[in-house]
């Protein structure tokens, strides 16, 4: 009882501190998402520390006043998020509830409500602004999800969520179904990416006070982390660590995650400067080579 | 509602409360199938109850407001109703053939309201079809999980289906339980059907690629659905104030499941299957779970720490939620009025048309240039074939 006791107490200690670590990596993820590509090309960009001070505010005036019901049910769907998906070890209180679809349809409702295209966009019926922030890319996203869905459960049937694939794919590991995750993400990043800070800044516009619209952007920034985890959770999941691996086990699924997540940053940041993001085309063509090549390592074995 | 689960549940047992229900339908019902369809459709079904495409013939005759897509019925759910009695009295139906055939006209349909530029019906009264299908196909392969799972899955579906729209007179609200987002009990229907269908892909040979396909048809009757909860928006007859709405919609939302699966529970153990559901962990017939109680519980408590209901502000926020603003999505300008289609589909419509046009004039037409497709093409031939090998091994 005493052992079960401490094991429990341990995953929830494993969840906390992957909350807070979450949410200390947001503004430097945020930093690297709106000012990467241009750094990178040489261009002089803000440094990070406006966006770790906003950063504090936010988590600042959240707990000095609360937050409204609105920004409430975004940042608890999103806190529930961080809490469920694997980041360095699968060893979590809520590991259970880990499902990609149900995950990911999270992440994207949370997305559509974090930002208000409609008010702000849809003007007489006409759809005025541009449909970056809209709900058009969260269609085929979701169908992808449904996709990943289904490969996962072809290629690695008994599976239970992302856990469940962690663990089979440290006893067996399947390139098959690995190469068709890593396809799936890369079409849903490129499809869904996450959203830039011009386009929040725009759909905001007709949010009246000012406190409520630097909330509302740090939100979404919170959000662009989240996507970011559970796109690298997908991309490679063999990377978090299984329960029983010790400390080694842990501190090499630290330095994993950095790296995982360095990886899809660098990734989205460069179909960004390419122009690649919302390909139709590319994205079909990522959907169809995960099914590929997930039907192909069905039936090799 | 205790009379529509009595309906249901009469329907269920016996075939004679069916043939004299379809009378029914037939003679009140607003939408009603044209006389040379259903006549004939109806003869052969009685002529030969046992054979799969007379069943078949008879969906048109229950769903024609699906199809027509441009009557509102007056009975919606008592057609879905009425499809999944008479499939399930039927003797042996070939469920692959059923669930090719709805699988092969729901994208028809979708895809010809689109261009007819109008709303479909709601397609996603065909989802309980789909799920009895899977349901008969699992039983006889001998996959009593994934069976389980889509029962479950199709009873639930039911009777939002059946409940929603007297519910949505009283409160529009109501509508949204049927979006398919994580908590609400739309989710459970869409997860449970996507997990069921692909454990028949894992398990069953010939099914490896039907069961993926059945998996993303259901994703898109989930898309439909949300682009369907929107349309009948209006004041409703009971005009709640914010904070009872909000915890009636909640309680409902738990509620609900909760005493679907515990019925279902007690209808299984009556017919004598084996009892392996509970409502903390629903099995998904392949090895996953889905415990939606324990997230809707998870984000309940973070939503209370964070906005904070018994402080006066945090009461006068939870006042200002808004619920009318529903998103009036871009996914709905497909629908209602003029379609507003991206550059690129309405380059390929203008193409097309001007391609037909040049085949009907007969001069000197070229073929469509196929280079910019051909990785595309080469992965969809890639595909078919796999998908034959699959269908054959």
């Amino acid at each position: 009882m005493m052992v079960h006791i401490i094991s429990w107490l341990e995953a929830l200690a494993q969840d906390v501190f992957q909350i807070v670590l979450l949410a200390i990596l947001a503004p430097f993820i945020a930093w690297c998402l709106r000012c990467g590509p241009a750094w990178f090309g040489g261009i002089a960009t803000v440094s990070p520390y406006p966006i770790i001070t906003q950063h504090l505010a936010f988590w600042h005036r959240g707990w000095k006043v609360g937050f409204s019901g609105r920004d409430g049910v975004c940042l608890a769907a999103l806190l529930t998020v961080m809490a469920v998906l694997p980041a360095i070890t699968t060893d979590l209180f809520w590991i259970s509830l880990a499902d990609p679809l149900l995950v990911g349809v999270l992440l994207l409702a949370i997305r559509s409500i974090a930002v208000p295209p409609f008010t702000a966009l849809v003007r007489d019926g006409r759809i005025a602004g541009n449909t970056r922030t809209g709900i058009r890319p969260l269609v085929p996203a979701f169908l992808l999800l449904c996709l990943v869905e289904a490969l996962s459960a072809l290629s690695a049937s008994g599976a239970d969520g992302l856990g469940g694939l962690c663990a089979i794919l440290h006893i067996e590991p399947g390139p098959g179904l690995e190469g068709a995750l890593a396809a799936c993400a890369l079409a849903l990043g490129i499809i869904c990416p996450p959203l830039r800070h011009e386009d929040v800044i725009m759909a905001l516009s007709d949010v009246r006070d000012r406190e409520d619209r630097n909330q509302r952007r740090v939100l979404v920034e919170l959000v662009n982390c989240g996507w970011v985890l559970f796109l690298s959770d997908l991309a490679f999941p063999s990377g978090i660590a299984l329960p029983g691996s010790g400390v080694t086990g842990w501190f090499s699924g630290l330095g994993l995650l950095g790296a995982r997540l360095i990886l899809v940053v660098l990734v989205l940041g460069g179909l960004r400067t390419t122009g690649q993001e919302r390909s139709s085309r590319l994205t079909a063509l990522f959907a169809g080579l995960a099914l590929l090549i997930a039907l192909a390592g069905r039936f090799a074995t | 509602m205790a009379l529509a689960a009595a309906l249901v549940a009469a329907l269920c047992v016996s075939p004679a409360l069916v043939a004299v229900a379809i009378g029914v339908l037939q003679t009140q019902e607003r939408a009603r199938c044209p006389q040379y369809w259903a006549v004939p459709a109806l003869l052969l079904w009685v002529l030969f109850p046992s054979c799969t495409s007379a069943f078949l013939g008879l969906l048109p005759v229950l769903l024609w407001p699906i199809i027509n897509g441009r009557v509102i019925a007056s009975f919606p759910a008592l057609g879905a109703v009425l499809a999944v009695s008479c499939l399930w009295h039927q003797g042996d139906p070939s469920a692959f053939l059923v669930t090719a055939v709805v699988g092969i006209l729901i994208p028809i349909l979708a895809f010809g309201a689109v261009m007819r530029a109008s709303a479909p019906g709601d397609l996603s009264f065909l989802r309980p079809v789909l799920l009895l299908s899977i349901v008969i196909a699992a039983r006889a392969e001998g996959l009593e999980a994934s069976a389980q799972a889509a029962a479950l899955g199709l009873f639930l579906d039911l009777v939002l289906l059946v409940l929603t729209p007297p519910a949505m007179k009283l409160v529009p609200e109501a509508s949204y339980l049927r979006l398919p987002l994580p908590p609400l009990p739309g989710f459970i229907v869409l997860w449970l059907g996507i997990h069921a269908a692909l454990g028949m892909a894992a398990g069953v040979q010939g099914w490896s690629v039907a069961g993926v396909g059945v998996a993303m048809l259901l994703g898109l009757l989930a898309l439909l659905d949300v682009s369907s909860v929107q349309k009948r928006s209006g004041r409703g007859v009971l005009d709640l104030p914010a904070g009872t709405l909000l915890l009636t919609f909640s309680a409902a939302v738990l509620l609900l499941p909760v005493a679907v699966v515990l019925l279902f529970s007690a209808a299984i153990h009556q017919i004598g299957g084996t009892l392996l559901l509970s409502v903390f962990s629903l099995g998904g017939g392949d090895g996953a779970h889905l415990r939606l109680p324990l997230l809707a519980a998870l984000m309940m408590m973070v939503w209370l720490l964070l906005t904070r209901p018994w402080t006066p502000h945090g009461l006068a926020r939870l006042q200002g939620i808004q619920w009318g603003q529903f998103p009036r999505s871009e996914l709905l300008s497909f629908f209602g009025g003029k379609p507003i289609f991206p550059w690129e589909l309405r380059r390929v419509l203008a193409g097309a048309r001007r391609f037909f046009r040049n085949v009907r004039k007969l001069r000197g037409w070229k073929m469509p240039d196929g280079r910019r497709a051909g990785i595309g093409l080469w992965l969809f031939l890639l595909a078919v074939v796999l998908a034959v090998l699959g269908l054959t091994s």
